[in-house]
């Protein structure tokens, strides 16, 4: 307990931050409790008196109530992150659907070198003595290749669909 | 720092069996009753800091609870070399400034009608003021601070914490508290002399 001789002979130091912390606590707490050494530290500088004075004053305490709110909020941030990930989630599959369908015509058409199966290559081309030509025929939802080939002066058509769009 | 650490761990009664630390690391393991537990230890202290910083009682209990909140949702993020006590504090105190700093004139004028009920106030001095007063002269004052230079007196002044200790929290040299604190208290020495001359000692202050 520090007495009010050994307050007042560190105030000036106390005030400039010269004491050691344990000291300091003992003279602010002494401070607190006495309004005599308190009137002196006014004297000196108010603003610092207020602050012990302030210091002093209780404040409301939380309670259990509290405790339950912030558990209650970290639930309600959790659930809200779930949704937002969700939400997430579904607006990039929508965006990522609305790209392909804006997309794909471009990418279609991009694609003039689009030949059809091996296999079905390969059948035609037996049967063919020359190159086969293709012709691409743009259809609303297909798309179909016209492979041509001459055998013995006659032509031979074949008509392969590609196999990556779905009928 | 070490001083500072224990009297804080001290003062907020942290039983034997489960410290800070421990519970910490149960809550960021997953276990909310660990957390709980933290919030139950920590939340007298922390709305106390929040509404002193702010002087708004009602603000300071969503602050804290936001930081409580934050502190939950970082504990990944918290290093237990560091007291759990600094480290909530400086979440809350890091909220409150950003509230101080949203507030902008709207603290300005709620300092002009406290100042016109204060005219009704009858003279006395701070130490004889009841609690009540005391609250209402040191809101009214404070809001006269940058909101970093009024946490930083609050964290120092009014909670007692040491300087090392408010430097950690609000990220800060030990001497940049220093001067927040000794610029602070110039400020409500004039504030105190211009608005509420009945409230200082007879002489004045030097």
């Amino acid at each position: 307990m520090t007495s009010c001789r050994e307050t007042r002979r560190v105030l000036e130091r106390y005030l400039a931050f010269e004491l050691p912390a344990a000291d300091e606590q003992a003279v602010r707490a002494h401070l607190a409790s006495c309004p005599a050494c308190l009137a002196e530290l006014e004297s000196r500088d108010p603003g610092a008196a207020l602050a012990v004075a302030f210091g002093a004053s209780s404040e409301e305490g939380g309670g259990e109530e509290f405790v339950q709110a912030v558990l209650a909020g970290i639930h309600q941030r959790r659930a809200e992150r779930v949704v937002g990930s969700r939400r997430r989630l579904w607006g990039s599959a929508a965006a990522a659907a609305l790209l392909a369908i804006a997309v794909l015509p471009l990418w279609r058409s991009a694609r003039p070198w689009l030949a059809p199966t091996s296999e079905a290559e390969s059948a035609v081309a037996v049967t063919s003595n020359v190159e086969p030509a293709f012709v691409e025929v743009e259809g609303d939802a297909v798309r179909v290749y016209q492979l041509v080939s001459a055998e013995a002066g006659a032509a031979r058509v074949a008509l392969i669909v590609d196999p990556e769009l779905e009928l | 720092m070490g001083i500072a650490v224990f009297r804080l761990l001290a003062r907020e009664n942290v039983t034997a069996e489960r410290t800070d630390r421990d519970l910490a690391a149960a809550a960021r393991a997953g276990d909310e009753s660990a957390f709980a537990d933290l919030v139950r230890r920590h939340q007298a202290g922390v709305r106390r800091c929040a509404a002193r910083v702010l002087g708004d009682a009602e603000e300071a209990r969503d602050i804290a609870q936001l930081a409580f909140i934050r502190a939950w949702e970082n504990l990944a993020k918290y290093d237990p070399t560091w007291s759990f006590t600094t480290w909530l504090y400086r979440i809350a105190t890091n909220l409150a400034i950003d509230v101080l700093r949203s507030r902008g004139t709207r603290d300005r004028t709620h300092v002009a009608h406290l100042r016109l009920v204060g005219d009704a106030v009858p003279p006395s001095a701070p130490r004889d003021l009841a609690e009540g007063e005391v609250k209402r002269i040191f809101a009214d004052l404070a809001a006269e601070l940058p909101p970093t230079q009024r946490a930083a007196f609050v964290l120092r002044e009014v909670e007692g914490l040491d300087t090392g200790e408010v430097a950690a929290i609000l990220g800060c040299s030990d001497a940049t508290v220093r001067n927040h604190v000794f610029q602070a208290r110039a400020v409500l020495r004039r504030e105190l002399a211009a608005r509420y001359p009945e409230y200082l000692p007879r002489g004045g202050a030097r």
